[in-house]
């Protein structure tokens, strides 16, 4: 079982390529990449973990990070189900080796069990550092979180996934089942954010206390998680307990019917009764770009990915015109400092709104189809960034109209408020692709290694958030009114240069890739 | 039709895949290429097809350099690799669509010859459902007709065969023969020798990215079968 684990880290981690062959240089700087990104994640966690226990509040820390990396585990795992656990590419092979069942269950347990508990890690070390400073903890502490650490990420992770499953299984029985799944996860998970939201937010004494006590109600594990940390035994007994008994029952169940799961979040809606009538032709253009917008459709993980930002940006320029003013009014003097930063605000989602960043990685084992069609490269990368904008201006344009109704920021921050996201959604797009022609991971076995653990999407994302969020970071030290429209003519500029480059030397690197 | 002019494949550490490989198929004929798994024949036919670049020499389509203008040479060609891994999340249909739209057959005439070759391959009921549900044979079925339904001047298959059921393979190999005889070219590689053997008019035999033997395919086996030869030249060599 644990060969299974070591080979699926090895393959999907490219472990090889460290010690063999002409990538070493890459692949080290690669993870050097990774451990700064994770350093910057756990700065950050700590640095919020600091803020709560200034206001006051250090008994807290745990328990709101504890749901904080539970939630996270809920998201993980509700996408990643389908295919770590289930209707992964490698089943029949997997499925054919001498082993029993339980253990190719297990196997692919622990390997969503690791991703989960890295990240749970990755979130709740820092604050326990923090909460072990202010609260000056003796040994206990220590024990009882470590202990606890391992058991934390068990109860949303077995949510998630019997949810995640659920979706993919009811949605498999439709034609449209991405569209069906994407909508479902999607209600889902703006449901989750609404509960987790609808108590307020910020740092500030009374408002650390409102969102522990919506915790408490809505997540009690971290009550009891939070009293095991304050020394109670019982507490962590408990913990310990309820986690592990969730998880036992989840992984015996699945274990049971896996090979029913399977099939039925595999299935694929056939119909067999096609006639053909009513053939439309299109231009080659117009082709690729109707191809690549379905198989962006047809992948769920990859749209939540790519589009959750820009659906919440959505929400939120909607829900700006019914309460915009109020919330506005709420914010007194603090309104003065955020409506001239918020074009870039809008920026910000659309930078991280990244689809052309994992486009040519998703080709997969078919990029021999789309090399062997008479169109140029250009006219494939271009189709790739069309996709990409198509997606981004639209909704950037609608969302301004509706925040410039909603929340009245005036003229020059509404001119900003369309022109700058456009001009960052010209940026996204191509560098987005750039940086996945230079790092494309075109080898895998389940789509969640592509678009969400693949070095290109963390380079995009990352790089994306540094596009917007530095001017924005800017905008506190210096004049809004200078910074904004540099930044957007920046973003422009390099989204042309970017465009250039691809012509160029992304063409060469497109048709090196084989 | 297609021409090798002393092609060569180097990979990484100066290993040549295929070395100083000069031939030629000429317009109507079915032309087989046959070696052991890993002499080179995947390659050739990669670099062919325009999508595998290589080193040293050229290779010609219709007289077109595939290295000066690739475009051209691929709008005149049609390529399916041995497991052709197509888009899971589109219907048969719309991958066809998306095949004749990128080649420019207009409505008319796609839909005639959807009529013909969908029916011949028995997928047009199930040209409505995803790709993802199809069988590996059926994916196969599907991409021979976006193949055939632009009708290349030359059609590049590797390993055409495999994975298709006994009736398929026939009409394959009808439809393989009526191209040539309206003019086109097939190059394709295989394993099944008797296939070839019945159906080449030429034949090269390759091993260790070197070509053994070329020629008609009378002339390469002479009186012994294909399969006696291709043992001889590529173990005995």
């Amino acid at each position: 079982m644990l060969k299974l684990v070591k080979i699926f880290f090895i393959n999907s981690l490219k472990l090889n390529y460290f010690r063999i062959g002409k990538k070493k240089a890459k692949m080290w700087g690669f993870a050097a990449l990774m451990l700064f990104a994770a350093a910057c994640c756990l700065f950050a966690a700590g640095q919020y973990a600091y803020a709560i226990a200034s206001a006051g509040l250090p008994g807290m820390i745990l328990p709101l990070f504890m749901s904080g990396a539970s939630l996270v585990t809920l998201f993980s795992a509700l996408f990643s189900a389908k295919s770590v656990l289930f209707g992964f590419k490698d089943y029949d092979l997997q499925a054919s080796l001498p082993l029993r069942h339980s253990q190719l269950v297990a196997s692919r347990f622990i390997i969503l069990y690791v991703y989960e508990f890295l990240l749970t890690a990755g979130l709740l070390v820092p604050a326990a550092a923090v909460y072990a400073w202010f609260k000056d903890a003796g040994p206990a502490f220590y024990i009882s979180f470590i202990l606890a650490l391992f058991f934390v990420p068990l109860m949303p992770l077995a949510i998630g996934s019997v949810l995640g499953v659920l979706a993919g299984a009811a949605a498999s029985r439709f034609r449209g089942s991405g569209v069906i799944q994407i909508i479902f996860l999607m209600a889902l998970s703006l449901g989750i954010m609404w509960l987790n939201w609808s108590s307020g937010n910020g740092v500030s004494a009374a408002a650390v206390s409102a969102v522990y006590g919506a915790v408490s109600r809505r997540w009690p594990p971290a009550a009891i998680y939070g009293a095991a940390l304050e020394g109670s035994l019982s507490a962590l007994a408990a913990f310990i307990a309820l986690s592990a008994a969730v998880f036992i029952l989840f992984v015996f169940l699945a274990s049971r019917w896996y090979g029913k799961i399977n099939a039925a979040v595999t299935a694929v809606y056939t119909k067999g009764s096609y006639r053909i009538r009513g053939l439309k032709a299109r231009g080659a253009f117009k082709a690729l770009v109707l191809k690549e917008l379905k198989a962006y459709f047809g992948s769920v993980l990859w749209v939540f990915n790519s589009a959750f930002g820009i659906i919440i940006l959505l929400g939120v320029a909607a829900a700006s015109l019914f309460v915009g003013e109020d919330y506005l009014a709420k914010l007194g003097p603090v309104r003065g400092y955020i409506m001239p930063v918020l074009p870039l605000l809008v920026c910000l989602v659309v930078s991280m709104s990244n689809v052309s960043c994992c486009s040519i990685s998703m080709e997969d084992g078919r990029l021999w189809l789309i090399k062997s069609l008479p169109v140029s490269e250009k006219t494939v990368l271009l189709s790739k960034m069309a996709v990409n904008f198509l997606l981004t201006a639209p909704a950037c344009v609608i969302a301004a109209a509706l925040l410039c109704v909603g929340l009245r920021p005036g003229l020059a921050t509404g001119i900003y408020l369309f022109l700058a996201p456009l001009a960052y959604s010209l940026f996204v797009a191509p560098f987005g692709l750039a940086v996945n022609l230079l790092l494309p991971k075109l080898e895998w076995a389940t789509e969640a290694q592509v678009v969400k653990q693949s070095a290109s999407v963390m380079v995009a994302v990352f790089g994306g958030m540094a596009a917007a969020g530095i001017p924005m970071a800017l905008c506190f030290a210096s004049d809004p009114a200078i910074v904004v429209p540099s930044a957007s003519a920046a973003a422009a500029l390099a989204g042309v240069g970017l465009g250039l480059w691809l012509m160029r030397a992304g063409v060469k690197r497109f048709r090196a890739l084989s | 039709m297609l021409e090798f002019k002393n092609y060569t494949k180097i990979y990484t550490k100066g290993k040549r895949a295929v070395d100083g490989l000069n031939l030629r198929v000429g317009a109507g004929e079915i032309y087989g290429f046959i070696g052991h798994n890993g002499a080179g024949k995947t390659t050739t036919l990669r670099s062919a097809a325009g999508i595998l670049e290589f080193e040293e020499g050229d290779i010609l389509i219709g007289g077109i350099s595939v290295k000066k203008d690739p475009v051209a040479c691929k709008r005149i060609m049609a390529y399916i690799p041995d497991e052709p891994r197509l888009y899971d999340n589109l219907t048969g249909i719309q991958y066809l669509s998306f095949i004749s739209d990128i080649y420019g057959v207009d409505r008319q005439t796609r839909t005639e010859r959807l009529e013909k070759y969908g029916e011949a391959f028995e997928l047009t009921k199930y040209l409505g459902d995803l790709i993802g549900s199809y069988s590996h044979g059926m994916k196969q079925k599907l991409a021979l007709i976006g193949a055939f339904l632009h009708q290349p001047k030359l059609m590049i298959l590797d390993e055409p065969f495999v994975g298709l059921d006994p009736k398929a393979a026939y009409t394959l190999r009808l439809f393989m023969r009526e191209l040539c005889e309206g003019g086109g070219s097939l190059f394709f590689s295989t394993h099944v020798l008797e296939t070839a053997e019945k159906l080449c008019d030429r034949v090269a035999i390759i091993r260790g990215g070197r070509l053994v033997a070329e020629g008609p395919m009378e002339e390469v086996k002479g009186n012994e079968s294909l399969e006696q030869v291709f043992l001889e030249l590529t173990d005995n060599a």
